[in-house]
């Protein structure tokens, strides 16, 4: 059963007015047909609260703070739905920048500019592919193990891998 | 410091981004109420022409004839509100949408001449058609595909199979559906 957009409520944060018009516009191009906006880390936080949505698309940039720290505030424990996925919109592409955004418990990325395409495959493949939640004591967010290594030689610690606790 | 594979530039001032995407953005719903329009055209032109048929049914000799076009226009008329169906609000890929264009191009002739007439009636989508600026259109693809054309580092897909996932779940939104056809690349106009 694949789940589609046009079921979900989506918040998007972006401090610019032209940027929130022309990606909500994408959003809904998507098949999206609810998209809250907010302009700064304060007003998401109200309306995340308030409506809690499916799926939130942030920037980088969100002066004077950033992305990075709404991502910190929506995954608190007492965060109404702190699970939910964050695709954060970078315009670098720096490996340290990814990297920061997947340690700090963001579900996916997108490099600015994108098409309504690159938005669509993005959000449709990340509600139909929900990695766990962990939560640990120095990280909260979305399994960052994704890449499916063959020849994986490491150690097993996630329920999934078949590790068991041996009680 | 390290950049993705597909990407060409660390950074891109905020507003040539927004630029960018604007022009990809705006080239895209344009293009996608181009073909939106012209599917409902060739509805009503389907429907002219099943009429026109089925009046001219009564007068001929050779009603096998007859029968065999009606048939052919009845799998055209149920194209178009299958198609119209799973453009409701959906995101179509824009390879699909010239999928859509090539068969609109390519219709039977009894369908086609009230098909020209209704777009040349059309002044919304003369001026749509003009409006396509094909030109910062494949400018901006060029820069996004060159930008979001890399592995991702983080899941390993590539855009490809990205896209193939895409494509296979909108099939399977619209699973009796003509996208299905038009992603498969069936040609109707071989119907004529």
């Amino acid at each position: 059963m694949v789940v589609s957009l046009s079921t979900l409520r989506i918040l998007l944060v972006d401090s610019d007015e032209g940027a929130r018009r022309v990606v909500s516009s994408a959003i809904k191009q998507a098949g999206a047909s609810v998209v809250l906006m907010a302009q700064s880390i304060e007003q998401a936080e109200q309306l995340f609260n308030e409506e809690v949505p499916d799926i939130v698309v942030a920037s980088w940039d969100l002066p004077p703070s950033s992305g990075l720290e709404l991502t910190r505030t929506l995954r608190k424990a007492k965060s109404p739905y702190p699970a939910v996925p964050i695709v954060l919109m970078m315009s670098e592409t720096s490996t340290a920048q990814v990297a920061e955004a997947r340690d700090v418990g963001v579900t996916d990325y997108l490099f600015r500019p994108f098409s309504t395409k690159n938005i669509s495959v993005r959000l449709t493949h990340m509600i139909n592919n929900q990695r766990p939640f962990i939560v640990c004591e120095t990280y909260r967010g979305p399994d960052r193990r994704q890449m499916k290594a063959e020849n994986y030689q490491g150690p097993l610690r996630r329920e999934g891998d078949g590790w068991m606790v041996d009680v | 410091m390290a950049m993705y594979a597909g990407t060409d530039a660390g950074f891109r001032s905020p507003e040539v981004s927004m630029e960018l995407m604007q022009n990809a953005h705006e080239h895209y719903t344009k293009h996608y109420e181009v073909v939106t329009r012209k599917l409902k055209h060739a509805q009503t032109a389907t429907m002219s022409s099943l009429h026109q048929v089925k009046q001219a049914t009564t007068q001929m000799e050779n009603q096998r004839i007859a029968s065999q076009e009606f048939d052919n226009l009845k799998v055209y008329e149920g194209l178009w509100d299958i198609t119209l169906k799973a453009f409701n609000g959906n995101y179509i890929p824009e390879s699909a949408l010239e999928r859509i264009e090539n068969i609109l191009s390519s219709l039977p002739r009894t369908i086609m001449k009230f098909y020209d007439i209704l777009l040349g009636q059309d002044s919304v989508l003369q001026k749509l058609i003009a409006d396509l600026s094909e030109d910062k259109y494949r400018q901006a693809l060029n820069v996004i595909r060159k930008l979001q054309g890399g592995t991702c580092p983080v899941t390993g897909l590539s855009p490809e199979e990205l896209e193939c996932r895409d494509e296979a779940q909108l099939a399977q939104r619209t699973h009796e559906s003509a996208i299905k056809i038009i992603l498969k690349k069936k040609d109707y106009s071989s119907r004529r």
